[in-house]
């Protein structure tokens, strides 16, 4: 029997020198090497879930890079974004998406849920800190343990490849050509949803959205929180008051820009709350003219968003009057 | 819970501790020790239906006792009838009281009459069909006199739970699994080891091969309405590998955690994928099923004692009750009944044991004559399984309509690389170790020790590499 325990003790601690060990070696290689390095020509940056993803394409606008990407919370935003601060000092502005959906409580298992961690843990493994490794492995221990060897595996191929490319792994626009809007309303029709008062905030996340405010904060990096366009019959279980007053209440101390109500056509959105290619290229192009007209210096932001955007449906409806 | 769980990865060493440390090798603790954890390990899956395998098991004790007693054949009987029809109402009740009543309505409505069917919603508890059946081998083998009923509640209550088979098998019977609960178990380094090899064979099969393949078997059973033929030739390929891995895996992982309490279970499987006739593949997969539907359905039918007449009868009746044990569907009866057909030349011209050694015993490779059975016999169950794998009748002919046409010729689109090399090496494996009783059982015994290790560790890792999302082992629902 102590011949067994003591083999048995001799090839887990082997099996975890050579897991844990390597993890830590391509842990401290990436965290040295890893490039969250923006080009010179690039001063501000979009970040966020599939929603961003898909509705900035940057390269209609003057300045920015997408890197959001689908199923992101700010759970790994904040990594993110703590490096591309460390690394970009002429980073001048980071848009980070703030609407309906990133509030209810099912986001919170985009951080440690069992599809999305597996997806995301590898690459942000060694960006992570102790408070972050301490909640994943509070609510998702099995998990975490399961990955180690997924982890190991990317980073080592990462580090024997020299591929630092981070900006690239962590995010990119996403030429959506999808086009099931009018699909979807012909189905909605049939299924009225309703939103439902008892629906529960997304504590961890909006925890680390309040991370992230205090890190550009001290950082001097100022923060803008943006809601993209989305369509006039989008259901969320979080409706507009519970929103207005999270917001609010909470997050009122940082700029919020709200393009909800950005007007477009059915084909010009991928779903209810994506855009497609068509809808991207309205989008980006007006909001790069909003920014060309210095948007983000004027006092009152939203105003002249709302004019803005009325007098984008005005010549819309004037065309199909036309 | 799941053996591919860190749960049970926690629990199994908590309970061999406490079993080899703890008890100090007394009988009596180390029995109520394993009973305890049986129950838990049930419980962790719904506490509710405990009591389910408690009732079962107190019955099958109590009728076992009284049959023993009893003075006259007549009272031994009435005790007997009691056991078999309680323990199969049960099944009856929670497994195929909807089919038989959705069926009857069905059929009802066929000749011009609407009938309501009372269905109930009921969860099917995990394992029943496979405790139901230990207890009844216990009791029918009191009934013919082969065992004397046992005493101890404890030990008896141990031979119908004991955590490792208590969900998925092996079926165990009380002739072979009693005797090892009554006698002292003294720790042994090498069934140890051998335990622990076989535990990770089984989930390297389980989380690397059969996981993976579920990916792709169940897109083809989803999608067999608008992909191609040869996508869904593929498709039930993966099912072929995806069936054999989750069911052979966690047979390997009962065997050999059993191993670690030095409890020997009953051999599941035998590399059934190699076998060169239908006979021969029965004779090795399931066998604890196989050999269980053997000694108390076709011998006591009559076997093949009563000429080829009676031999054909019995063959079918035991396919047919060997599908629709695994499950209420008609899915699984016709699979019983293509079984039953393909095995029907060897028993009617008398070669269904022609089989009985190892394909190419000590050689690296088969005769052409041999591979070309192997894969006749292979495409034969890939074609069988279809019909398991489909959840009714018409998608299973749907399928099978799919694959007959121009579109069979196309190339596939399905899978990926790595999966076909994670399959070509497994079955290199298998081949190589389809003389012991797990493919890994000898692999690597004479290489030196870093090697070894070396070896385990690379499995090991695999394991951890695709073990992203659990996957709940097949057999569970049956």
């Amino acid at each position: 029997m102590k011949k067994f325990i003591s083999q048995l003790a001799l090839f887990a601690l082997m099996t975890i020198l050579f897991i844990g060990g390597g993890n830590l070696v391509a842990a401290i290689l990436i965290k040295k090497k890893a490039s969250f390095k923006l080009a010179d020509n690039i001063d501000k940056v979009i970040i966020g879930h599939s929603h961003p993803e898909s509705a900035y394409n940057d390269s209609l606008i003057t300045g920015m890079l997408n890197i959001a990407q689908s199923g992101e919370s700010y759970f790994y935003s904040y990594y993110k974004i703590k490096e591309l601060i460390k690394q970009n000092a002429n980073l001048k502005y980071i848009f980070l998406e703030f609407t309906n959906n990133q509030l209810e409580e099912e986001r919170d298992t985009w951080i440690w849920g069992e599809e999305t961690i597996a997806f995301r843990y590898p690459t942000y493994s060694p960006f992570i800190d102790n408070e972050g490794y301490q909640l994943l492995l509070r609510k998702d221990l099995g998990g975490v343990l399961n990955l180690q060897v997924k982890s190991l595996m990317k980073n080592a191929k990462a580090v024997a490849a020299k591929n630092y490319d981070y900006l690239k792994k962590t995010g990119g626009y996403v030429y959506l050509i999808r086009d099931k809007t009018d699909s979807l309303l012909a189905a909605s029709g049939k299924t009225k949803k309703t939103a439902s008062a008892t629906t529960k905030l997304a504590d961890y996340n909006l925890k680390y959205l309040d991370k992230i405010i205090a890190l550009c904060k001290k950082q001097n990096v100022p923060l803008i929180l943006i809601r993209s366009p989305m369509h006039q019959q989008v259901f969320n279980l979080i409706d507009e008051q519970t929103f207005k007053q999270v917001r609010t209440s909470r997050f009122n101390s940082v700029d919020f820009l709200d393009f909800k109500n950005f007007s477009l056509a059915n084909h010009e959105f991928g779903d209810f709350s994506h855009l497609n290619y068509r809808g991207a290229k309205k989008y980006s192009s007006f909001l790069n003219g909003l920014l060309e007209k210095r948007l983000l210096l004027n006092p009152n932001k939203q105003q002249l968003i709302d004019s803005a955007i009325n007098k984008w449906a005005a010549t819309i409806q004037s065309s199909v009057g036309n | 819970m799941l053996f591919n769980s860190l749960n049970f990865a926690i629990f199994l060493p908590i309970v061999f501790m406490l079993y080899w440390f703890v008890t100090k090798k007394n009988l009596r603790l180390q029995n109520i020790l394993l009973l305890v954890a049986s129950y838990f390990f049930y419980a962790c899956w719904d506490w509710r239906f405990l009591f389910l395998l408690i009732f079962s098991t107190l019955l099958d004790y109590f009728t076992g006792l009284k049959m023993s007693e009893a003075k006259n054949k007549n009272r031994k009987k009435f005790w007997f009838w009691l056991s078999v029809l309680v323990n199969l109402g049960f099944l009856g009740v929670f497994k195929y009281y909807n089919f038989f009543i959705t069926s009857f309505a069905e059929a009802i409505e066929n000749i011009g009459l609407h009938v309501n069917p009372w269905t109930i919603k009921v969860i099917l508890p995990v394992g029943i069909s496979f405790y139901t059946f230990h207890g009844l081998s216990y009791v029918i083998d009191i009934y013919n006199d082969k065992i004397k009923a046992e005493k101890n509640f404890i030990d008896y209550s141990v031979f119908v739970s004991f955590f490792p088979l208590l969900v998925a098998g092996p079926i165990e019977r009380a002739t072979h699994l009693l005797p090892q609960i009554q006698k002292a178990r003294v720790f042994d380094y090498s069934k140890a080891i051998d335990g622990l090899r076989q535990i990770l064979w089984g989930l390297f099969k389980k989380i690397v091969i059969a996981d993976q393949c579920a990916e792709y078997a169940n897109w083809a059973f989803d999608n067999s309405d608008s992909t191609s033929g040869s996508n869904l030739v593929l498709g039930a390929l993966f099912f072929t590998f995806q069936i054999y891995c989750d069911f052979s895996g966690y047979s390997d992982i009962a065997l050999g955690t059993a191993r670690l309490f030095g409890i020997e279970l009953l051999r599941n499987f035998a590399f059934p994928y190699f076998s060169r006739d239908i006979a021969e593949f029965w004779r090795r997969w399931h066998i604890s099923l196989s050999t269980w539907f053997r000694d108390y359905l076709y011998i006591p039918l009559g076997g093949s004692k009563g000429g080829m007449w009676m031999k054909v009868r019995n063959t079918f009746i035991i396919f047919l009750v060997s599908g629709f044990w695994h499950g209420a569907n008609w899915t699984f009866i016709i699979w019983g009944l293509l079984n039953a057909l393909y095995i029907m030349p060897s028993i009617i011209f008398k070669t269904n044991r022609t089989n009985l050694d190892i394909v190419a015993q000590g050689k690296y490779f088969p005769k052409l004559k041999e591979l070309l059975a192997i894969i006749l016999t292979f495409s034969l169950t890939v074609f069988a399984w279809i019909f398991f794998r489909a959840e009714s009748m018409g998608q299973a002919f749907n399928y099978i309509a799919g694959i007959i046409n121009d579109s069979l010729f196309t190339a596939p689109t399905t899978g990926s690389a790595l999966l076909f090399i994670l399959l070509v090496i497994f079955l290199i494996i298998e081949w190589l170790g389809r003389e012991q009783q797990f493919a890994i059982a000898r692999l690597g015994l004479k290489w030196p020790k870093l090697f070894r290790w070396g070896a385990y560790l690379c499995i090991l890792l695999a394991i951890f590499y695709f073990a992203g999302s659990k996957q709940e082992f097949i057999y569970f629902q049956f």
